[in-house]
């Protein structure tokens, strides 16, 4: 803790903060009070007979050579302590240590945990103090924190930015603490789930019960508005349908029934091609094509009766659609065709059942 | 892929993709025509084809072109046999009605557990190996599948939110 309160040695009173008694050394050594043999005008510490008799007697400061002494005489949990003085006119002098209060004259303080225990303010000297100018630090024992005076205010805050980069982990933030005021509005967030707004995102998608989802395309319409229904797939596949060529057989019906979409109350709707081809390349017919000859045919308009109108001749004709076998959905397609093609037909179905649903 | 076949082992018919509904008729998933055939319910109850006699599972999406080939099941296959006693696989082939080329459902897994290897936990891209719903394989004539190619177009300029806020 850095010290620089010039407050020199004034003496003050305040709750949980002691005043200092200077040079509390205990009793002056006094020549009168005892029996020491003395030679002139000086004494000769090589003649002074050290025992119990002289504890406490010599004052150090007056005849032990300066410098002279080293870590021997101490106790090996006893070590002497250097305060290092911040302020310029500080001599960094140690004034008191009463088990509960350690105060340097520099500035640099400790509080103890003497007084009524509370609030750590109350321990706090009262500002402004000219003996704790702005700058001043205290190290405050009650709650373990340091305070500084910043602008006439006591403050523990710490600035963030001397933080060490990435050193604050997941475990230092508390649970729910960070909300969305400290996100970047860019941020992307993982999992995020937000329970009021029913809004949640998680790995199986997105679900927005009460919302709408809005979507606007690179001009700014709006494409998917929350609102309009859509058509869902929800089967998809292909399938044939063979008019075999026997002479006999003029219309057929083949079909596949889908029990496997569960039931239906209402025939759902459908998109189906037919091509009679079986590539990529073939015409896909939408639900319905029929082939016709380009040439015309006659016919009477009495039985018997000679020619007298044309006509289209159709060759064959199909249809396909979507019907409910009791509540299970079919695709069905329905074929007409003459019978002088000489080989077998085929129409080659792809389907598409479809739902009207909400995004 | 789940395909149906005749008496004389013809795909009829195939399923690309059927959703799967809840009691209340809410779409809750895609049906996954292979682990149904795995847990031994029989798929040929998922989509009912009159003239159908078998169905199976397969890797592949085909559409249409797979109606050119026949299957080849496997003979130790039975629906009676618990899961774990039997094939893991009921059509174990496609082999193409004109041309006998053969399309082994062995060397399309192992085509896969390659390429999962070798993406080491990321993502396998298998599009090309087996196509999808919405994008079938392309086949030849001999029901080879063949590369769709790359899409010829010029490039226009067209509209963005970047360069309608001044920023290209």
């Amino acid at each position: 803790v850095a010290a620089h309160n010039n407050r020199g040695s004034r003496q003050r009173h305040q709750k949980g903060f002691y005043p200092q008694s200077r040079g509390s050394h205990g009793a002056r050594f006094d020549p009168t009070a005892v029996d020491f043999p003395l030679y002139g005008s000086q004494m000769d510490m090589e003649a002074v007979q050290v025992g119990p008799d002289t504890i406490g007697q010599i004052p150090g400061d007056e005849y032990i050579e300066d410098g002279s002494l080293g870590l021997s005489p101490f106790a090996d949990s006893v070590r002497p302590v250097v305060i290092s003085t911040g302020g310029s006119d500080s001599d960094g002098e140690l004034l008191q240590e009463d088990g509960y209060e350690l105060q340097q004259e520099t500035g640099w303080t400790i509080l103890g945990e003497s007084g009524t225990p509370g609030d750590p303010g109350d321990l706090l000297p009262t500002l402004p103090d000219d003996d704790y100018p702005d700058g001043a630090t205290l190290f405050n024992l009650t709650d373990n924190k340091i305070y500084r005076n910043v602008a006439g205010v006591w403050t523990r805050a710490l600035d963030g930015a001397d933080l060490i980069a990435e050193s604050v982990t997941a475990s230092a933030i508390s649970a729910g603490a960070i909300g969305t005021v400290e996100l970047s509005a860019s941020a992307v967030i993982a999992l995020v789930s937000n329970e009021g707004g029913t809004t949640v995102i998680n790995p199986a998608g997105l679900t927005v019960t009460d919302g709408a989802i809005t979507v606007e395309n690179a001009i700014g319409t709006v494409i998917i508005d929350g609102s309009t229904l859509i058509f869902r797939i929800l089967y998809n596949g292909t399938f044939t349908s063979v008019i075999p060529d026997d002479g006999t057989t003029f219309n057929q019906s083949e079909y596949e029934s889908l029990p496997g979409l569960g039931t239906f109350a209402a025939t759902p709707a459908h998109l189906t091609y037919l091509a009679t081809g079986n590539t990529g390349a073939d015409n896909q017919h939408l639900s319905y094509f029929h082939n016709y000859n380009a040439s015309e045919r006659w016919l009477s308009s009495t039985s018997g009766g000679a020619t007298n109108q044309s006509v289209v001749y159709v060759w064959d004709q199909h249809q396909a659609f979507t019907r409910l076998s009791g509540s299970t959905c079919q695709v069905a397609v329905n074929s007409a065709i003459h019978q002088a093609s000489g080989s077998s037909y085929t129409v080659y179905v792809r389907t598409y059942v479809l739902e009207q649903s909400a995004l | 892929m789940l395909i149906r076949w005749n008496a004389d082992g013809d795909v009829i018919a195939t399923s690309d993709v059927m959703v799967q509904r809840d009691e209340n008729g809410n779409v809750i998933g895609f049906i996954d025509f292979a682990e149904v055939e795995a847990e031994g319910i029989p798929l040929i109850e998922l989509v009912v084809t009159p003239r159908a006699v078998g169905a199976g599972a397969w890797p592949e999406w085909l559409a249409h072109q797979a109606q050119d080939f026949r299957v080849e099941v496997d003979p130790d296959f039975s629906m009676h046999k618990p899961r774990g006693q039997r094939p893991d696989h009921r059509v174990r082939a496609l082999v193409h009605k004109v041309s006998g080329y053969r399309r082994d459902r062995v060397t399309v897994e192992n085509e896969i557990k390659r390429r999962i290897k070798e993406a080491k936990g990321k993502p396998a891209d298998i599009r090309d190996l087996v196509g999808g719903p919405t994008k079938p394989l392309l086949l030849d004539a001999e029901g080879r599948a063949i590369e769709r190619g790359r899409v010829r177009v010029r490039t226009f300029p067209h509209v963005t939110r970047e360069n309608e806020n001044g920023r290209q």
